[in-house]
């Protein structure tokens, strides 16, 4: 009878904690399109961080900030006060219990192994949770879709612009500058494509002419440096119909 | 117990590395708007030892120039504004100084005297935020062709930075008018497309009309009345040589070259009934393509030789209609309001240039071969008989005022960059030439 008792806890603890475990893995988004992020979460976790980030400031600085309430709200553009680490609004401490355990998982597993670039890396990432991360990459490509506007010339007026599209990597430093060179990585090969070969010279130099990038001077996302250190952007026009 | 803990510290563990643990990953965006500016280049005048190469030097900078700025797609950057100066080639340039000027590409060059009188014109190509050197070229000519050297230097950087032909080193053949209304004189000129070094053709004694350029050749054809009744006309223009295309027992008019240039597509007019002819220029066999009561007329290829673009009014009213280059499958590609007149086929093949006439008012489109995505690009009280410069960019055609002469303008494809040609009289009916050999 006990012994039964104590597996019924085990398997019903289990399975709770599994379930929580697939609610927060499906939720994160990946690069690769492969997962859809669902639509409630981006629209709802501006709202939520933008009001838990206000009632910071607020509480933080007696100093009286011409925030939020006079400035019209807009989703991208508009300065806001800067966050200190954001509250997770969800992190409750079974959460952080969790965490705690996995980690000493992790370490007891032996896999741990970062240097110190990386741990800085993950420590700089720890507090984000996927409403906070969705916000912030959605920040930081609002910034810079409005900074590249004025340095890419759009390939429109060559023959089947709507066939060249290009995707350019490269990093960027802490102060927004540009670390290294950018690379054309889609296409791979374009030395015999006349339109391809303008098309990827105009992202390239489009890149270099917008160098340095907004980032550190935006007040969200501007202290995420693991947003935006490493940028993968697709340059192509809009499709129409 | 050990097993179980193990296996869910396994799962943890797993599931922790894949969605808990905020994963390091890259920024990524669509980047879909940008803009459509002219990209500024800078041109520095040439540089020489001597003084008459040195001004040489600066007249063919100085035609690049204004070739780059009439395209549309270039601003070149104003000389002034230049913050170093390049005394030699071999130095490369301070990328830094051009690019606090805004200047994406940079284009220095030198005119050197050769021994023999002719000059030596090098010239060298730089993408100013790359920090690279592009193929730059060196030519060597008589001193007064420097501006057929400003022009390929021009189609040279246009290639580079647009990835398409070139369209400066050409010339345009058009009808020149001058005189009162009622005793016009029409007479073929020819010039550079950028109105420069203008000639006459042919004597004020005849009228002419439509000249068109061979695509492959420098040779024109064109409709004269030289001998009484219309006639189609070859002129080669590198022997100066004239012809009679052939004696038909009608009026013959609106020549066109076939792509390759040995087939010359018309209309023949027999009591009142106009159809569509080509004729073989070895054998002079005439082959009839169209066969309607209807006027059938203004043929013009698709640059692949296998299709006629022509104008009908089969139909009720003028329309555009598409066969094949025997005469096979014809059919109606123009459906919009108005009458659709002086059909030609793009170089490129993705369209085919009109004139449209609705509401009283002329206009000038493009559509694409199976009729659709109809644009029109300027449209006046009388615009007219559209020519494309051999790369499928740019459209010439006259324009012609209430009470004012005929004048030749260009627009280009986005129809933003609409610009007058200088010509010394009026002008009508402009032809563009393949680039020159």
């Amino acid at each position: 009878m006990r012994p039964g008792i104590f597996v019924s806890i085990i398997g019903h603890v289990g399975a709770a904690l599994m379930t929580l475990l697939a609610w927060e893995t499906v939720s994160v988004p990946q690069g690769g399109g492969t997962i859809v992020v669902p639509i409630e979460i981006v629209d709802v976790a501006p709202e939520v961080n933008v009001r838990a980030l206000a009632r910071e400031v607020e509480e933080e600085a007696e100093a009286p900030e011409i925030a939020d309430e006079t400035q019209p709200e807009e989703a991208t553009a508009t300065p806001t006060p800067r966050p200190r680490q954001p509250q997770r609004p969800n992190d409750d401490d079974w959460m952080r219990d969790l965490r705690a355990d996995l980690s000493d998982a992790s370490k007891e597993r032996g896999q741990q192994q970062r240097d110190g670039e990386r741990a800085d890396r993950d420590q700089a990432g720890a507090g984000l949770g996927t409403a906070e991360r969705v916000t912030l990459e959605a920040r930081a490509a609002a910034l810079v879709q409005a900074h590249l506007r004025r340095c890419w010339r759009m390939p429109a007026d060559l023959p089947e612009p709507e066939r060249l599209v290009v995707v350019v990597q490269f990093d960027v430093n802490r102060n927004g500058t540009l670390n290294g060179q950018p690379r054309v990585t889609t296409p791979r090969n374009y030395t015999f494509d006349a339109p391809m070969r303008v098309a990827a010279e105009a992202a390239l130099r489009a890149v270099r002419q917008c160098d340095p990038f907004p980032f550190p001077d935006d007040p969200v996302v501007g202290e995420h440096y693991e947003i935006w250190r490493t940028n993968e952007y697709r340059f192509g026009l809009r499709q129409q119909n | 117990m050990q097993m179980i803990k193990r296996f869910l510290l396994a799962v943890f563990a797993f599931a922790a590395l894949a969605g808990l643990n905020p994963a390091y990953a890259q920024l990524r965006v669509d980047i879909t708007e940008g803009h459509l500016n002219p990209t500024p280049v800078a041109v520095v005048d040439f540089n020489s030892q001597n003084a008459a190469a040195q001004q040489v030097g600066r007249d063919i900078a100085g035609v690049i120039r204004a070739n780059l700025d009439r395209s549309g797609l270039f601003r070149p950057v104003d000389p002034n504004a230049f913050i170093e100066r390049i005394t030699a080639l071999e130095v490369p340039p301070r990328f830094a100084d051009w690019r606090v000027i805004d200047a994406q590409a940079l284009v220095v060059g030198e005119v050197t005297p050769l021994p023999d009188g002719r000059i030596r014109v090098v010239f060298r190509f730089y993408d100013v935020f790359a920090e690279q050197e592009l193929p730059g070229q060196e030519y060597a000519t008589t001193p007064d062709n420097w501006r057929r050297v400003a022009h390929q230097i021009s189609d040279r950087i246009y290639e580079q930075l647009t990835g398409e032909r070139g369209y400066f080193d050409t010339r345009i053949v058009f009808v020149s008018e001058s005189g009162p209304r009622t005793q016009r004189v029409k007479r073929l000129m020819i010039m550079d497309q950028d109105g420069a070094n203008p000639v006459f053709l042919t004597q004020p004694g005849a009228l002419v009309l439509t000249p068109r350029f061979s695509p492959t050749t420098q040779m024109i054809t064109y409709m004269s009345f030289e001998n009484g009744p219309p006639r189609v006309f070859l002129y080669n223009l590198a022997t100066n040589r004239r012809e009679v295309l052939g004696d038909f027992p009608g009026m013959t008019f609106a020549p066109r070259f076939s792509p390759d240039g040995q087939r010359v597509v018309f209309t023949l007019d027999m009591n009142g009934n106009s159809e569509i002819f080509s004729m073989d220029l070895r054998t002079r066999s005439r082959q009839r393509l169209t066969n309607q009561a209807a006027i059938d007329t203004s043929p013009s290829y698709s640059p692949d030789g296998g299709q006629i673009v022509f104008n009908s009014d089969r139909g009720g009213s003028p329309q555009l209609y598409v066969m094949n280059a025997d005469g096979s499958g014809q059919r109606r590609i123009s459906f919009g309001e108005g009458r659709y007149s002086t059909p030609v086929w793009s170089p490129r093949g993705d369209l085919i240039a009109f004139t449209r006439q609705s509401g009283g008012r002329f206009a000038i489109g493009v559509m694409r071969p199976d009729g659709s995505g109809e644009r029109i690009l300027t449209e006046s009280y009388l615009d007219e008989a559209p020519t494309w410069s051999p790369n499928g960019r740019v459209i010439m055609f006259f324009r012609e005022g209430r009470g004012t002469g005929a004048r030749l303008w260009s627009v280009d494809l986005t129809g933003r960059n609409l610009r007058q040609i200088p010509t010394p009289t009026d002008a009508s009916d402009p032809a563009w030439s393949p680039l020159l050999p």
